[in-house]
């Protein structure tokens, strides 16, 4: 099955040289722009913003980018693809490895799947209570397999819930035409990372009339440009000027909602957690968890002659000493 | 709960997921879906295999489609790779912990 590769490096139009920090920055600034509530054209904004997601979870990791690395060498060798795709496991395998299922709508490109995808083959379960009585029988019965795929889920989607269609092509199993099923899968408000949305009965078929395995459906938050997410909780890295941490400010903070405004108090310490409460995710019990801005102190990269004197003056005249310890 | 499959051809099928909250199943449900003996999967519970939030002896423990897929990888790995009950809490504690360290990773390498 053909697998379009995916140039990952054009993609964050960042060169292959670029360094971890610099990957990141294009990442964010791409996401910024093309985050599906901000994009004028929603049904594009949302593909490219999926688009850079993809790519940033290959080259934002370390061992996914080396690997990547090598595989674009070959790539571009025209040798590589068959030996690369024999090496690596196949997309939603299934131990026994007779077929090869193909998602559509997972928000994930088959050059992911094929190569990136960290989920494990699907596998053959106990079975549902018919493949139990065929057992029973003595016939030979063998329930189908499940079957696994992952499914970018942008931090919006999880926490207002959202419908998205997924597409499942099936090999042809002994002659059989291969068929195309296209889900209408909702995705409940309150997904968290790594739940699995079940579909059930449409994993493999089962043999001997057995029952089918069922579809998983596992969640995969994109990376959203400004917010973290830890559990329940979001975090924002707010960046501040130094005389802003030393005079108190306030600051404009992003949300899943509308942006919302926090106070900075007079003296505060690179590090510190503002909490905004109850702008986090929602918990099971139908409370929210909490957003905190983790305040960063930025040092301008260079200065004027005007702001260089200034400096010098409150060097003198403050006895502030960072490291009084030592 | 069941998925409605609305529109079915040989080639092509829709099949829409029940709208609102995630699933959740009973432990009688969950033990049918996955074709095992409810004595089973309350064990499974007791063991701790499938997290502590469904070990509290004073709550009937309800089970999410992610429980659901905890149980058949069990089974799955008991029937097919020879995996003892002595073994199964240590794989799904590695397991737990692949995915807490993961998750931190993630977080860690910030947005």
């Amino acid at each position: 099955m053909a697998v379009k590769f995916q140039d990952y490096y054009e993609t964050l139009g960042v060169p292959r040289t670029a360094s971890a920090d610099e990957i990141k920055q294009a990442f964010r600034k791409l996401a910024r722009l093309h985050h599906p509530d901000v994009a004028k054209n929603k049904v594009a904004g949302e593909a490219k913003f999926k688009e850079i997601n993809e790519a940033y979870e290959v080259l934002g990791d370390p061992d996914k980018r080396k690997k990547y690395d090598e595989l674009g060498a070959d790539w571009q060798d025209g040798a590589g693809h068959a030996a690369a795709r024999g090496g690596s496991r196949g997309r939603a395998r299934a131990p026994g490895g007779e077929s090869d299922f193909e998602f559509g709508g997972t928000g994930f490109s088959d050059f992911f799947e094929s190569f990136f995808s960290g989920r494990q083959g699907g596998f053959a379960s106990a079975g549902g209570p018919r493949a139990r009585g065929h057992e029973d029988d003595g016939d030979f019965a063998q329930p189908g397999r499940d079957i696994e795929a992952d499914l970018l889920v942008t931090l919006e989607e999880a926490f207002r819930g959202s419908t998205r269609k997924v597409t499942l092509r099936r090999p042809g199993m002994d002659g059989a035409e291969e068929r195309t099923n296209t889900y209408q899968v909702k995705i409940p408000a309150g997904m968290r990372e790594g739940q699995r949305i079940r579909l059930a009965g449409q994993g493999g078929p089962g043999l001997g009339g057995a029952a089918a395995g069922d579809l998983y459906l596992r969640v995969r938050f994109a990376r959203h440009p400004d917010l973290n997410v830890k559990d329940d909780d979001l975090y924002f890295d707010l960046d501040l000027a130094p005389w802003e941490a030393v005079l108190g400010t306030k600051a404009k903070i992003p949300t899943l909602g509308a942006p919302t405004t926090v106070r900075v108090a007079p003296g505060t310490a690179a590090g510190t957690q503002l909490r905004v409460r109850g702008q986090g995710l929602t918990r099971e019990d139908g409370s929210r968890g909490d957003l905190y801005a983790v305040v960063r102190i930025q040092v301008p990269a260079t200065v004027t002659k005007d702001e260089q004197l200034l400096w010098e003056k409150l060097a003198a005249a403050s006895a502030f000493n960072p490291r009084k310890s030592s | 709960m069941t998925n409605f499959v609305f529109y079915q051809n040989p080639t092509v099928t829709l099949v829409c997921v029940p709208a609102g909250t995630p699933a959740l199943y009973s432990l009688h449900a969950a033990a049918h879906l996955c074709g095992m003996h409810p004595d089973l999967v309350r064990h499974y519970c007791e063991l701790g295999l499938l997290g502590p939030e469904r070990a509290d002896p004073g709550r009937e423990p309800l089970f999410d489609d992610t429980a659901l897929y905890e149980l058949r990888r069990i089974e799955h790995y008991q029937r097919h790779y020879g995996v003892n009950r002595q073994t199964l809490p240590v794989l799904c504690e590695l397991w737990r912990e692949v995915d807490r360290l993961q998750a931190e990773v993630r977080f860690l390498r910030g947005p």
